[in-house]
């Protein structure tokens, strides 16, 4: 079983981060949702975001556009991150949980970084290549 | 219709910007000269993108930006900047503005936000 973090807005992948307050962790079984729940969290206080992700045993977290400093700490904890991502929550959910890519369907326009190899890497986890192919 | 408001008090500078916006029919341009002005115009219907002078009142475009997404973070947002696109990236990552607009944008960056807009809105289709 997989579990997978978003932050959201209503109905919608929250477009950034830094201003996101609710999460919803989903633990995915075969292709399907198990399970959902509403958690939430201060932006400002990443570490105990991490901890609250670490605790729920959350692998992936998908967000809207986000900083650099942000990014890395939740890279650095071991969380898989797939930033920039834009839509339907349930759309990118639903695409997430069958295995399908989200990117780059799902990615933000305009984030055209000109030095996606070097700043940071969230830039170069922006696939959602299973998880467990990942610890491999 | 896209609604795509400008927010500047010399909105002139913006002028090549703007009429390339105006060769595509389904665009529709809004100016307003201060930020109050721009809630106003976003409290009745929000637009599809808010088009951010460099400086409002004094105030740097970034800043407006950081104010208008922690009240909305719905509001898409391009942005003046006379910054390399490398430096803009640096200094605006993760605001999730769409783009940077040049101080002499035309046409052709005129066309890139109509695609850039559509591809947005059609994720959330």
């Amino acid at each position: 079983m997989d579990c997978v973090a978003l932050t959201v807005w209503e109905n919608r992948i929250s477009p950034v981060f830094d201003v996101a307050h609710d999460l919803m962790i989903v633990r995915i079984d075969n292709g399907k949702v198990a399970d959902k729940r509403y958690v939430s969290f201060d932006p400002d206080r990443l570490s105990t975001l991490i901890a609250t992700l670490e605790d729920q045993k959350v692998e992936c977290l998908i967000c809207g556009a986000i900083s650099e400093m942000p990014a890395r700490m939740i890279v650095d904890s071991g969380i898989h991150l797939i930033p920039f991502i834009s839509g339907n929550l349930n759309q990118v959910l639903g695409y997430f949980a069958k295995g399908e890519p989200i990117v780059p369907f799902f990615l933000m326009p305009g984030c055209g970084c000109p030095r996606r190899a070097t700043c940071g890497e969230h830039h170069r986890r922006r696939t959602n290549r299973p998880i467990k192919e990942e610890e491999d | 219709m896209m609604q795509i408001l400008f927010v500047s008090e010399n909105p002139s500078g913006l002028d090549d910007l703007k009429n390339g916006l105006l060769k595509h029919p389904q665009v529709h341009v809004d100016t307003v000269a201060s930020v109050d002005e721009a809630w106003i115009k976003i409290n009745e219907a929000l637009p599809a993108l808010v088009v951010i002078d460099e400086i409002v009142a004094g105030i740097p475009g970034k800043q407006l930006v950081e104010g208008m997404i922690k009240k909305n973070p719905f509001i898409n947002t391009a942005l003046v900047s006379p910054l390399s696109p490398e430096d803009f990236h640096e200094d605006t990552e993760g605001l999730g503005v769409l783009m940077k607009i040049d101080k002499q944008a035309g046409e052709s960056q005129a066309k890139d936000m109509v695609e850039q807009l559509e591809k947005l809105l059609s994720l959330y289709k």
